[in-house]
């Protein structure tokens, strides 16, 4: 990884693709768009100007190698503006390429492919492959994916031996239809087939506590996104409470208020800190796992968190294409869980510092 | 990075084997052997002043250690690790004795800093009175003026922990003309030895007990004002400021978490391990929050709405994982964890009230970084 100051990387990422990100955050469409994924292709095209996508990849693989301290900006601004995390897929589909540069992590790096994570949101993946003397893969069960456009799908998969690895699935198929762009998903079928264009990546640490690699650096961007969800659902909340006025006074200037906002700025704070520390661990080289672990479960309660007050806040405008405090609610029920639920985190987390603290 | 630097690993090295001489585990031992209502902990302090362990950032010509206020900290974590009850510590070093360092005359640091170092004396912080809490500006305990130069001290200061124990007391009163709320008062270092100084305990649920001084008529010397006259108020908000880290609270949290841990195992239901989870990452969030807070101070830099986050949020924790670690752990205990638990729950209750309530620290929060949230929503 290169060496560079982090703060300054970061700041200097965040601006810039702060300024990048206004235009597709503005095409995000509210509820009962005809075109419920309109930012999308704006959002990929703006971070491919930026040369996002090879920010966290090897030198090697004609990335930049900044390490998670620039992924992890990339991501936070992405959930600040509400907009959609293909990013994340992208980065966590290079890491897991063998290190050697191949086309594919070459066409990842240049913006050509873009990916979409699906599976992992339960401890055991809902599929099954086994391989065939060609190299084929045969896939076996279901899986749901998010609806919209049709991106490769990067998924977990139980091999015969009962071991786990992830896939790539080529981008086709159905495009199924969703009332809004984080709708609910929607589900593929395996039938035992062999799928051409399907290419097994690596092993996948399912069911290991508190993995490294691959699978702790997607945690930690993953937590990086839904601290940037929380933080743009609190600014909007504060904004809002601050120009709606009721009683003949600002909503914000109501100690209920005033003072619930207060709580979940302590709480976004609290999170900005324990991310930052899980990505100077993974950068770093030092052990970071139970912290992978820690932070998204704690990006998720809070992102959660601050969504609900924001939404409560906005009243009924905030379910409407007036304001923009829906796009993080229904944000907060697909990236929440999108590589595992909270309270699994928690219990992995938790058994390993109640293991420690009995070796102490 | 300030959570992994090399050189506050060497210190912390430096403070375990400073407190694993012989004279300060003896102390520690008879301490923690005898259970019950505030220990007098005076001679393990004077073991800790003896080793340079308490007032390590003051200057070394005021009986300090030289060093900065992150080593402080670490030797205040490494205490508390050890078992060193911290309430003393807290007033006497990092309250009074900052407050001295902060706006003392070189005669009154020259006095009262070398002995409150050595762990020879201690101090109380006498702010709080039986009708002004929160609302510090409604104090009605007065200093009057006397001709010769001096004052003369009455009033009664409630609800202080250690005070029968402390020598010195940081003391607010009201001196000034009865116009403004804040404009007249002013603070003093008195000595608490003095005549017409009653002191009386208040049984309370926790282990430390409440005290209740009546200051009848006391003189008080020219020198015994600090700072200016009838100008407390502003160096009383700045010095409340900076006592929030809230690292001593997360420190708490640490050690009765802890406690619960060892004594469940990692075998423990899934929901506990789920709670575990939580309060486990919260413990570590509270003491970064402290530490930022802690590093800007290092830095000359007072970040109040930053200080009264971490105050909230380490204190509300410290509560939390006190009221909850004795309702999860049942089952015959080793006496020690047993103790520490069982005097946890008794003393939650007070962790979000004392040094600012957990209300106060809101309304500093919301009234100081809502703002600063608005204008950068609209410049998104």
């Amino acid at each position: 990884m290169v060496s560079v100051d982090a703060g300054t990387v970061r700041r200097s990422l965040r601006k810039a693709l702060r300024e990048r990100l206004r235009e597709p955050a503005s095409r995000v469409p509210g509820p009962g768009a005809a075109d419920p994924s309109a930012a999308t292709g704006a959002t990929w095209s703006a971070l491919v100007r930026s040369g996002a996508p090879g920010l966290d990849a090897p030198l090697e693989a004609g990335g930049l190698g900044l390490g998670l301290m620039a992924s992890t900006a990339v991501a936070e601004e992405l959930g600040h503006a509400g907009l959609d995390s293909r990013y994340l897929a992208v980065a966590a589909t290079i890491d897991t390429l063998p290190e050697q540069a191949d086309a594919l992590v070459g066409g990842l790096v240049a913006g050509e492919l873009t990916v979409t994570l699906a599976g992992f949101e339960t401890p055991e993946p809902g599929l099954k492959a086994t391989t065939a003397v060609d190299g084929a893969v045969r896939l076996t069960g279901e899986l749901a994916r998010d609806p919209g456009p049709t991106d490769a799908i990067l998924t977990p998969v139980v091999l015969a031996g009962g071991d786990a690895a992830v896939v790539l699935l080529p981008p086709g198929g159905e495009t199924p239809p969703a009332r809004d762009p984080s709708g609910a998903s929607a589900r593929m079928r395996f039938d035992g087939d062999v799928y051409p264009g399907v290419r097994l990546l690596r092993t996948w640490p399912i069911g290991a506590v508190c993995p490294e690699g691959p699978a702790g650096r997607a945690r930690i961007r993953q937590a990086a996104y839904l601290l940037g969800v929380a933080g743009g659902a609190l600014l909007t909340g504060v904004r809002y409470a601050t120009d709606r006025r009721q009683f003949g006074r600002a909503l914000r200037d109501f100690q209920s208020v005033a003072f619930r906002l207060a709580e979940v700025h302590i709480e976004v704070e609290a999170l900005r800190l324990a991310v930052n520390r899980a990505v100077y661990l993974a950068d770093g080289g030092l052990p970071y796992g139970h912290r992978a672990a820690e932070v998204l479960a704690q990006a998720a309660e809070t992102a959660a968190v601050a969504s609900r007050l924001t939404m409560q806040l906005c009243g009924a405008r905030g379910l409407t294409g007036e304001l923009p405090a829906h796009r993080y609610h229904l944000l907060v029920r697909r990236e929440g869980g999108r590589l595992g639920q909270p309270g699994h985190l928690w219990r992995e987390a938790g058994r390993r510092r109640l293991a420690l603290t009995q070796a102490v | 990075m300030y959570w992994y630097a090399d050189e506050r690993r060497e210190y912390r090295r430096h403070v375990r084997t400073l407190l694993a001489a012989p004279p300060v585990r003896a102390e520690l031992a008879a301490l923690h052997a005898r259970p019950g209502t505030d220990p007098d902990v005076r001679a393990l302090y004077r073991e800790l002043g003896r080793r340079g362990l308490l007032a390590v950032n003051w200057p070394t010509r005021y009986g300090g250690e030289g060093r900065d206020l992150l080593d402080a900290a670490v030797a205040g974590e490494e205490l508390a690790r050890a078992g060193v009850p911290d309430t003393l510590y807290v007033n006497t070093v990092q309250i009074v004795g900052l407050f001295l360092l902060m706006a003392g005359s070189e005669q009154q640091k020259a006095m009262h800093l070398p002995p409150l170092a050595r762990g020879e004396r201690f101090a109380s912080v006498l702010y709080t009175e039986p009708g002004s809490g929160s609302d510090l500006g409604s104090l009605s305990t007065v200093a009057v003026p006397e001709a010769t130069g001096g004052w003369r001290l009455s009033g009664v200061k409630a609800y202080h922990l250690k005070s029968d124990l402390t020598d010195i007391g940081l003391c607010a009163a009201r001196t000034g003309p009865a116009g403004g709320r804040y404009d007249g008062i002013s603070l003093f270092v008195v000595d608490l030895h003095l005549p017409g100084v009653h002191r009386r305990r208040i049984a309370s649920i926790a282990d430390e007990q409440f005290h209740h001084i009546e200051f009848d008529d006391v003189r008080l010397g020219p020198g015994d004002l600090l700072g200016p006259e009838h100008g407390g108020w502003p160096l009383l908000t700045q010095a409340l400021a900076i006592e929030r880290t809230g690292l001593d609270y997360s420190l708490k949290a640490e050690a009765w978490l802890e406690a619960a841990g060892a004594a469940l195992g990692p075998d423990a239901d899934p929901a506990v391990c789920e709670e575990v989870g939580r309060l486990g990452a919260a413990v570590d969030a509270s003491r970064l929050l402290a530490w930022e807070v802690l590093s800007e101070l290092d830095a000359d830099r007072l970040d109040e709405s930053r200080a009264a986050a971490a105050k909230f949020y380490c204190g509300e924790l410290a509560a939390r994982i006190g009221r909850w670690a004795p309702t999860r752990v049942t089952g015959p205990l080793p006496a020690r964890p047993a103790a520490v638990l069982e005097a946890a729950y008794r003393e939650a209750p007070g962790l979000t009230i004392a040094a600012g309530t957990s209300e106060m620290m809101l309304e500093i929060v919301a009234s100081l970084a809502l703002d600063g949230l608005d204008q950068e929503a609209r410049t998104w």
